[in-house]
């Protein structure tokens, strides 16, 4: 009994550790999820696509003429996570089910529009953890500065220069 | 015991009843050119949290579904912009579900990704997300994005 009394609270504490949700609101990741650039949107288009391949996302969708991508990722767990599973499933299940950490899935769902000011162009996105909308200040700031990057590798900062997609680097996130 | 294998046989039949797959189509003709009311039409998707999973900006064919659709798909929504003129699109939305919404629930949802793309359009085909307080008021008690119909 006692042993079971211990287990309970760690759980517990464990649960609202993993549970929490970052503390942004609806209209705080939508501004989030935003930005304008100046540049033309086939040149945003390239950038966006060349950045979520950077970051080691898989392109399933893609649409140049809607601007349209979407791309996933899946994170496999260290095996230290894996040993933690294996260990406290073992040992909660008194060694009848023992499981390896499950891995997380992203998806990435990008809209490239033109500004009727051209030649800027908007980005959107939405980002979604395991299937639920998440909000990763981090990940927003690693895309935006993944974009100007290629941008500007591209030298869309001067608008009467040709888009010219710069092939991708090998440095992938994580 | 034959009470408790006719409500099982019951219950079993009406759950199977509530999970047969249901497909709404509705159509409408929009005043905005044809990429305007595509672009209107990828951002309604996105305004109700959904994933893409299917786009031709040639076709003006763009549809998708909840996350969890890459798991085994529940719900798919299709949007297909037809020109007719100009400055006029035809635009088809149909919504495939497979669970336990009804279909008055589903005709709701039609109403609300009908009601933003048409916002959208009269904003020039504005793919920036909404305030909230603009959700609250658009559709009519239009449901929450991503939330139940």
């Amino acid at each position: 009994v006692k042993y079971h009394r211990a287990i309970a609270p760690a759980l517990l504490v464990a649960c609202s550790g993993g549970c929490a949700s970052p503390l942004l609101g609806p209209a705080q990741l939508d501004a989030l999820h935003t930005r304008q650039y100046d540049a033309p949107a086939e040149a945003t288009f390239n950038a966006t696509a060349n950045a979520l391949i950077d970051m080691g996302y898989h392109i399933g969708v893609t649409d140049a003429d809607g601007g349209i991508l979407a791309a996933s990722r899946r994170r496999d767990p260290s095996i230290a996570e894996h040993a933690l599973w294996l260990t406290v499933s073992t040992t909660l299940t008194f060694g009848r089910a023992p499981m390896l950490a499950p891995p997380d899935y992203f998806i990435m769902c990008v809209l490239v529009a033109p500004e009727s000011a051209r030649p800027r162009s908007i980005v959107r996105f939405e980002t979604f953890k395991n299937g639920r909308l998440v909000g990763e200040e981090k990940r927003f700031d690693e895309l935006w500065a993944r974009i100007d990057r290629r941008l500007l590798t591209m030298g869309c900062a001067l608008p009467d220069r040709e888009a010219d997609p710069a092939p991708a680097s090998s440095d992938t996130a994580e | 015991m034959r009470r408790a294998l006719g409500a099982i046989i019951v219950a079993t039949a009406l759950g199977s009843g509530c999970v047969a797959p249901r497909t709404l189509t509705r159509s409408a003709e929009i005043d905005a050119a044809s990429d305007v009311a595509f672009r209107a039409a990828a951002a309604t998707l996105l305004d109700d949290r959904q994933v893409f999973d299917l786009s031709d900006g040639d076709a003006g064919l763009v549809a998708g579904g909840p996350p969890s659709s890459v798991y085994g798909a529940s719900e798919r929504t299709t949007f297909w912009v037809t020109p007719i003129e100009t400055e006029r699109s035809f635009v088809i939305v149909q919504v495939h579900h497979v669970g336990y919404e009804s279909a008055e629930a589903l005709d709701r949802r039609l109403d609300w990704l009908l009601g933003r793309l048409r916002q959208r359009c009269i904003l020039g085909g504005d793919v920036a997300p909404f305030d909230q307080d603009d959700q609250d008021d658009d559709a009519g008690g239009a449901p929450e994005p991503g939330g139940p119909p």
